[in-house]
């Protein structure tokens, strides 16, 4: 599980599949180097979690998640 | 008490009596009336469950189903509904299963002649569905032994943990004879596998490890399976090495003959030696054997072209005679006529 | 934050799963498994049937006890484990070939019988284990691999078959409406009875691609072009529509038993028969069919039971018949329908 700014992404499960940037509404995520990024802006919609078909990327709890 | 049965009927009452609690079946002769007994006894005792399915399939995957749902289950066809359930028996063995097909053969190949008694399945039930598996199958001659051995049969489901296959034929099914089945003596195996809905278990077709993860490209776990199914079949096929041997002193002859045609054939033992395999299979190679050594002639009188004197000969390394009793026809004068055929100038 | 419990019903250690990227199947896994646990079942009182095909692999990730029938048998599988194991929450989990086309029979059959199992069906439109071959349920004009100028026939129109025979419980969903297929999955695990989930589900890799799609999202879209959400329970759903049909059990009017009253005849204006000249009038060398019954001579000539070789033996013509129609399965009714054409003399 490899820590994002606001969510976790687990590179084992991943897939690559790129459905969670393209749900996401605000368009934070994106798919570089073989690696999902995230650029500051999440608003914690949860939708890239609720999409994700492989279970491989989940959105941090509040008090978790990194100071951007 | 003694009571007139038929075939069919004491098989469904063998069935019970080893502790069937769910039938499925589809109508077809020469078994239907095994269907009919299960649904009036379904109506009167509500923890027998029955299922007049749409096909044969279904009626097969559903038999297999209640078993791993944790009850005895079996069903009952002929030929062509066998054709129909070799998917099934297939599954059965991999998922491991318990339970009994009744199969009571008629003329084939597809509808065939119906009704008329043949013994023509034997390669069938052998190895019809797709793969390597190692069914045991069993053939009474008497309305008394059809009870016998589908109790039998059960048991022998439970040891190996797969669907065994009880034959018969449509003489079989039919014939009625007088029996007493207070006076039969049964043990009864209990059910040994943990039911559904105990375990978070994969019960799959497909090749899987013991665990039950899939494996569908690794020959050592495949072999490892393999073996160990065929080791444990073969064993609780050799706790039942069922033959009756009818000695005749002087014989230089020995007629092998099974289900019908060895009560067809019973007068004809004051001149020759029969054998009747009951154990249908695996073959009962060992005792082949042993019992063949002694003549000079082996003659296989069967309902069908010769398949199981072929697998004679494949366990006994010799040429057996053949006497094949094809559409129906047993007949004991024709089967005398042909045996002199055989033997003239030998 | 969200519920991440519905993990436990999951083999976690299994993943990541077979399937390709953005597969459809994996979504459906995800929010079943959501369902189950919102319903608070687990694997001491559920059990998962899956059949053959991509969808069929679902079983094995549950941390249930899950059965992987062969190809297109589930349902039949699902029923009997429901039969015996009433105690048991049976959900099956399939792909569109599998329970519509293949298993077709079986389908309509067990949704006939109602057995109380919910079904989710991953109806991705396409065979795609195999490669991307057409199935039942590809619209027409689809370019697939075993259609490369265009699927030639029309789909099986599952919404429709399953919502002809109350009661019913059919929901029409796909993976992009999530809201939407959450709540068709729990009210259809709720449902008492045979309860169906259609859920369109993408195949990126080997149906999307070839219909010009590059990513999952982009089918999804396609998606939600083709179909919209209709609210509230509907008693049928359009080819287009989203939703929950639902209806109990019709109540039909029973059946009546007309016994149709042949408008009296004076008995005395009619022709009079001898016993004698009725035997003439048994049907042989052309003649007409005439029986007697209670002092009347009806012309049964029309009457399909009497034609012909095969022609009904416990009744000939040319008799009076009222004795053996008194005892006859059939009432009297059966012979009011024929011409009176005289009176017996008496």
């Amino acid at each position: 599980m490899k820590p994002r700014l606001n969510v976790l992404w687990n590179e084992i499960f991943c897939k690559r599949c790129v459905l969670c940037v393209e749900v996401c509404p605000v368009g934070v995520l994106s798919l570089e180097r073989d690696e999902i990024v995230e650029k500051p802006g999440c608003i914690r919609c949860y939708q890239c979690e609720r999409y994700c078909p492989d279970i491989a990327i989940e959105v941090m709890d509040e008090g978790n998640r990194l100071s951007s | 008490m003694k009571q007139l049965l038929s075939g069919n009927e004491a098989i469904f009452k063998g069935a019970i009596k080893a502790g069937a609690r769910y039938f499925a079946g589809y109508p077809i002769s020469p078994t239907s009336e095994i269907l009919q007994q299960a649904s009036l006894y379904a109506e009167e005792n509500p923890e027998f469950r029955f299922l007049q399915a749409e096909d044969e399939i279904a009626a097969a995957i559903a038999t297999i189903s209640a078993s791993l749902a944790g009850v005895k289950a079996f069903t009952a066809t002929s030929g062509p509904g066998i054709t129909l359930m070799q998917e099934a028996l297939g599954w059965g063995h991999v998922v491991e299963a318990p339970c009994v097909f009744v199969n009571s053969m008629r003329v084939g190949p597809s509808t065939g002649m119906p009704t008329q008694p043949a013994q023509s399945d034997l390669l069938q039930i052998k190895g019809g569905s797709a793969g390597d598996y190692y069914p045991i199958a069993f053939y009474p001659n008497s309305v008394e032994e059809s009870f016998r051995l589908t109790v039998t049969a059960f048991n022998a489901g439970e040891e190996s943990l797969s669907p065994v296959l009880l034959l018969a034929d449509a003489f079989l099914s039919h014939l009625y004879e007088l029996v007493d089945l207070d006076a039969i003596e049964v043990t009864v195996v209990p059910r040994t596998q943990e039911p559904l809905g105990s375990g978070q278990r994969l019960f799959t077709g497909t090749a899987h490890d013991k665990l039950g993860n899939v494996k569908t490209n690794d020959p050592v776990i495949y072999r490892e399976w393999l073996a160990e199914l065929r080791e444990r079949h073969l064993r609780v096929a050799e706790k039942y090495p069922l033959y009756e041997y009818l000695p005749c002193k002087k014989a230089e002859t020995l007629l092998i003959a099974f289900g019908i045609t060895s009560r067809i054939i019973s007068p004809l033992r004051e001149r020759f030696s029969i054998f009747r395999p009951i154990r249908i299979y695996p073959v009962l190679e060992r005792e082949l054997k042993e019992m063949t050594e002694s003549y000079r002639h082996i003659i296989v009188i069967e309902g069908n072209d010769g398949q199981y004197a072929g697998w004679t000969e494949c366990a006994i390394h010799r040429q057996v005679l053949r006497v094949p009793c094809l559409g129906g026809g047993f007949k004991l004068q024709w089967i005398q006529s042909q045996i002199e055929e055989r033997l003239k100038g030998r | 934050m969200i519920d991440r419990s519905y993990k436990d019903l999951l083999k976690m250690r299994r993943f990541p799963h077979t399937w390709c990227p953005g597969c459809g199947i994996g979504a459906v896994l995800k929010n079943v498994a959501m369902g189950l646990r919102e319903m608070g079942w687990d694997y001491r009182n559920t059990v998962i049937v899956s059949g053959i095909g991509c969808s069929g692999r679902m079983g094995g990730y549950m941390n249930v006890d899950a059965v992987h029938t062969p190809h297109g048998r589930p349902l039949t599988a699902a029923e009997a484990i429901k039969t015996v194991r009433p105690d048991l929450n049976v959900v099956v989990l399939s792909g569109d070939g599998d329970l519509a086309s293949i298993g077709g029979n079986h389908l309509l059959h067990t949704a006939r019988r109602n057995p109380d199992i919910t079904v989710f069906c991953n109806d991705n439109e396409i065979y795609g284990l195999t490669g991307g071959q057409a199935g039942p349920t590809t619209p027409k004009g689809t370019k697939t691999i075993t259609s490369p100028r265009g699927e030639h026939y029309q789909p099986l129109r599952l919404n429709r078959i399953l919502t002809t025979q109350a009661p019913y419980f059919y929901a029409k969903t796909t993976v992009y409406h999530l809201n939407h297929f959450k709540t068709c999955i729990h009210e259809a695990l709720r449902y008492k009875g045979f309860s169906f989930v259609d859920i369109i589900s993408d195949c990126i890799e080997l149906n999307g691609r070839r219909l010009g799609f590059k990513t999952a999202h982009q089918m999804f879209k396609w998606f939600d072009q083709r179909f919209h959400i209709v609210e509230g329970v509907r008693d049928h759903l359009k080819d287009d529509e989203l939703g929950i049909a639902m209806k109990e059990a019709d109540t039909l009017p029973k059946v009546k038993v007309e016994v149709s009253e042949k408008p009296e005849v004076s008995l005395k204006d009619l022709k009079p028969f001898s016993l004698e000249e009725l035997a003439s009038f048994d049907g042989q060398d052309g003649k007409p069919i005439y029986i007697g019954y209670q002092g009347k001579v009806y012309d049964l000539s029309t009457s399909p039971l009497f034609q012909g070789e095969k022609r009904m033996r416990c009744h000939l013509g040319g008799k009076d018949l009222t004795q053996e129609i008194g005892i006859a399965p059939h009432g009297e009714e059966l012979i009011f329908k024929f011409p009176i054409v005289g009176r017996l003399k008496e």
